[in-house]
């Protein structure tokens, strides 16, 4: 038999009540955040996870106003294009008469006021801002790409955006590409292809690499549209039929150039849709992963709950029967 | 004959009293804190041969014991340590652990995650001031959240260093009681009466200081009692106490502390620390605490200052900031002393080491002057130029710390995560260790604790005792009186 003493009782009270309140306690906190994590080694490992996966969504935040700038950029871009392609076309189609010997040097002359307004046009087009960023400026983008003689004062490189981890898009086509025309057919450039691809971030290769060209220079054999347009117009001034022949085939070159690069923003805008969805699922697998790991099971939690109320009431009631009786009530 | 029964009468009497008054001493002590029971053994006296007879000639008092047994004493005293370690480095662990703690607040991973961000913010408009500011106020929010950990951990560290000087003083007044009592526990029991009281003022004595660590007992053979703390040596011998002290001089070879960190030792060996050599209790738990967590998380958090400083200025260095610079034909930049300064600007302040790197992390004076220091561009005079600023902000994927091995993120997510398992271990282990000391605890009281019960049954016992002893010592007087009638 063993001996039971007033302390090793009352310290085994003290002990039962105390844990059990330290468990109610606990679930009631619980309860009351109804979050299952409160502090890291509440769940080392979850807890980990839950910081991880918060990362992930602030980066998806961050790609996802990237990707929302890129496609407010390509968009402007794309109606600047379809904008230039009307005015281009509609050069074309006031030339294409001219080309024959039917008209007159008066009526050339007219024509040639309109091209000559049609060239302010696409020259105002070209020096189209967003913002304060000029779109056809290449990464000199606080300079006005284009001079009144349609001379090229941007550069020739691509602005890159990270629209989802480690996928970049091109969000500008730069005048360089769009405005001067190539000895090649656009079909068989490669230079020019607007590409998903990742910029050379290497600082070490990228600064070794010489600057591409700061240098706007075109070669010789390279005019721009504006080229293109004066020298309509000086042809219809000078009402010289052939050179207009000549003129019309170069016009439909850059015509279908800036034809080229509007499909080619178009299946950029749906590879950034695409991104977007994807990244929107993340999201969306990353709350459900997080949820699992933070949050209580509501059910079990009070169920738990309740039964450690239950528990702690019957050893209240045990102590205080405990307590109450001694030895002594029964003594005379 | 008649005078015999009157000492028969008188011996019963008296030892009843004295069992009574032991049995009122138990009583008012049952609450003492560290009261064993104690208990008048009882012997017959000494006989007397009569003829053929042996006559007993009462009872006489062998000895009052208390109840006590060493081995479930130390078995006590081990729990108390065991137990006081898991509480103290729960509570420390908690501390550290509330530091690192970002699920309802902001967090060091929270605002690195923010700062890398916002450098691919700066990718999508490198022209824009407003952009090239919120750049700066993330970074400022790193360098304060640095600040912040460091200090943090500081705290707990110099609190830590307190504690564990007012222990020491706290532990040297206790080995000078212990000391005391045992020259009087000594002095009392020369006449070979047990210092019951005495002896259990030394347990109590004793359970406070296995509180702080883990001590031994024993008795040596010239009857002295040593006391030690485990794997450091005694502190107490009979009547003699080792001071200890505390200092902050760490003598060569020693790594695991720090300078400017406590150290304990022997008051009269300052050149031999035993901090490392504590290891339980409140004391061992402290010290581990501080030596093995907030050491390595102090080292780990400035080697992610570090790693971030060296890494972004490295990549930042070779950006140009957004001025104009004149160039040649080729666009190279001509070299000008008087211009300002456009590349090679560092983003942070270069740290003057690795030690404390978190603590003096700070934005470099050309950013903190001029937003437009911060280098977007990989070639001058392109404000539109992104590409240092992606590459900045391609550092939060990259392997950059651990010799090429973990990412920012990896690296502070194993740490936090390391704080998480440690302090979730020990809550577990304190659970359990209170578990082990309330058992000790109950046998203990179960062996030494008073019982009302049984001291209201004692009492009624030695009542009767007494009662029936006069009633002897009247019976004989009757019978003494019969024999004088007969005379009268």
């Amino acid at each position: 038999m063993s001996r039971v003493s007033e302390n090793s009782s009352v310290s085994s009270i003290n002990y039962a009540v105390g844990k059990t309140k330290g468990k109610v306690e606990d679930l009631q906190l619980k309860g009351s955040t109804l979050k299952r994590v409160s502090k890291p080694s509440d769940d080392p490992v979850g807890n980990v996870d839950l910081l991880a996966i918060r990362s992930q969504n602030i980066d998806a935040d961050q790609y996802l106003r990237n990707l929302n700038f890129a496609q407010t950029q390509l968009s402007f871009t794309e109606n600047i294009l379809e904008e230039m392609t009307d005015l281009l076309v509609k050069a074309k189609e006031l030339s294409v008469g001219q080309a024959s010997s039917i008209y007159s040097a008066e009526i050339r002359q007219g024509v040639a006021k309109e091209i000559h307004q049609i060239r302010q046009q696409v020259l105002s087009l070209a020096n189209k801002r967003m913002g304060n960023r000029y779109l056809f400026a290449g990464q000199k983008v606080l300079t006005r790409p284009f001079d009144m003689e349609g001379k090229y004062h941007g550069d020739k490189n691509k602005v890159n955006i990270e629209i989802n981890k480690d996928v970049y898009v091109p969000i500008n086509i730069t005048g360089q590409e769009l405005f001067y025309s190539k000895m090649k057919k656009p079909a068989e450039r490669s230079d020019v292809d607007l590409k998903i691809e990742s910029p050379d971030l290497n600082p070490e290769t990228a600064v070794m690499r010489k600057p591409a060209s700061i240098n706007p220079e075109p070669q010789e054999v390279q005019a721009t549209i504006f080229d293109e347009l004066r020298s309509l117009e000086n042809a219809l001034l000078t009402d010289n039929p052939q050179v207009i022949q000549g003129l019309l085939e170069r016009l439909d070159d850059s015509i279908e150039r800036v034809v080229t690069y509007r499909t080619e923003i178009g299946a950029l805008t749906n590879t950034i849709s695409n991104a977007e969805g994807n990244i929107e699922k993340t999201k969306l697998l990353n709350e459900a992963h997080k949820s699992k790991i933070e949050d209580a099971d509501v059910t079990e939690l009070f169920a738990d709950l309740q039964k450690e109320q239950n528990v702690l009431k019957a050893t209240y009631r045990a102590s205080s029967n405990l307590m109450n009786t001694s030895l002594m009530d029964f003594l005379k | 004959m008649g005078a015999d029964l009157l000492n028969i009468g008188k011996s019963g009497l008296f030892t009843a009293k004295s069992a009574m008054s032991t049995t009122s001493h138990n009583i008012a002590n049952a609450n003492t804190d560290g009261y064993s029971r104690q208990e008048v053994r009882m012997e017959t006296s000494p006989t007397l041969g009569e003829g053929d007879y042996v006559l007993g000639t009462g009872v006489e008092i062998q000895s009052i014991k208390r109840s006590h047994d060493e081995l479930v004493e130390k078995k006590l005293n081990n729990s108390i340590t065991g137990h006081k370690f898991n509480e103290e480095r729960t509570l420390q662990l908690g501390h550290v652990e509330e530091i690192f703690n970002e699920i309802n607040s902001e967090g060091m991973n929270k605002v690195l995650n923010r700062f890398f961000n916002s450098f691919r913010e700066l990718s999508n408009q490198p022209e824009n001031e407003t952009v090239r500011n919120v750049v700066k106020e993330n970074a400022k929010i790193v360098v304060g959240d640095f600040h912040r950990i460091q200090k943090n951990l500081d705290d707990v560290r110099a609190s830590i260093n307190k504690k564990v000087a007012l222990t020491v003083d706290e532990v040297n007044l206790l080995t000078k009681s212990i000391a005391k009592l045992n020259k009087e526990i000594n002095i009392q029991e020369v006449t070979g009466s047990m210092a019951n009281d005495l002896r259990d003022q030394r347990d109590r004595a004793l359970r406070t200081l296995a509180e702080f660590f883990p001590i031994s007992t024993y008795t040596d053979n010239k009857g002295q009692f040593i006391v030690g703390i485990e794997g450091v040596g005694s502190i107490v011998s009979g009547g003699i106490s080792q001071d200890l002290a505390v200092g902050t001089t760490v003598p060569e070879g020693q790594t695991s502390a720090d300078k400017g960190d406590i150290q304990v030792f022997f008051a009269n060996r300052p050149g031999v620390p035993m901090t490392d050599k504590i290891k339980g209790g409140t004391l061992g738990a402290q010290i581990k605490t501080r030596n093995d967590e907030i050491v390595g998380l102090e080292k780990q958090v400035d080697e992610l200052a570090h790693g971030l400083v060296l890494a972004t200025n490295a990549i930042h260095r070779r950006g140009f900031a957004n001025h104009p610079v004149p160039v040649d034909a080729e666009g190279n930049p001509i070299p000008n002393a008087a211009q300002k300064q456009v590349t090679g600007i560092n983003f942070f302040k270069e740290p003057l080491d690795l030690k404390r790197a978190a603590e003096y992390i700070s934005i470099s004076d050309e950013i903190e002057a001029d937003v437009n220091n911060i280098a977007a561009a990989l070639e001058a005079n392109k404000p539109g130029d992104n590409r240092v600023a992606l590459a900045v902000s391609k550092l939060q994927h990259e392997k950059v710390l651990g010799a090429g091995t973990t990412t920012f993120e990896e690296q502070y997510l194993k740490s936090v995560g390391n704080i998480g398992l440690q302090a979730g271990k020990s809550k577990i282990d304190e659970e359990q260790s209170h578990g082990i000391l309330a058992q000790a605890k109950s046998f203990k009281e179960r062996l030494a604790g008073v019982s009302l019960d049984e001291e209201a049954a004692n009492m009624v016992r030695y009542q009767n005792a007494y009662e029936a002893s006069a009633k002897v010592i009247r019976a004989s007087d009757e019978m003494f009186k019969a024999v004088l009638g007969l005379l009268g």
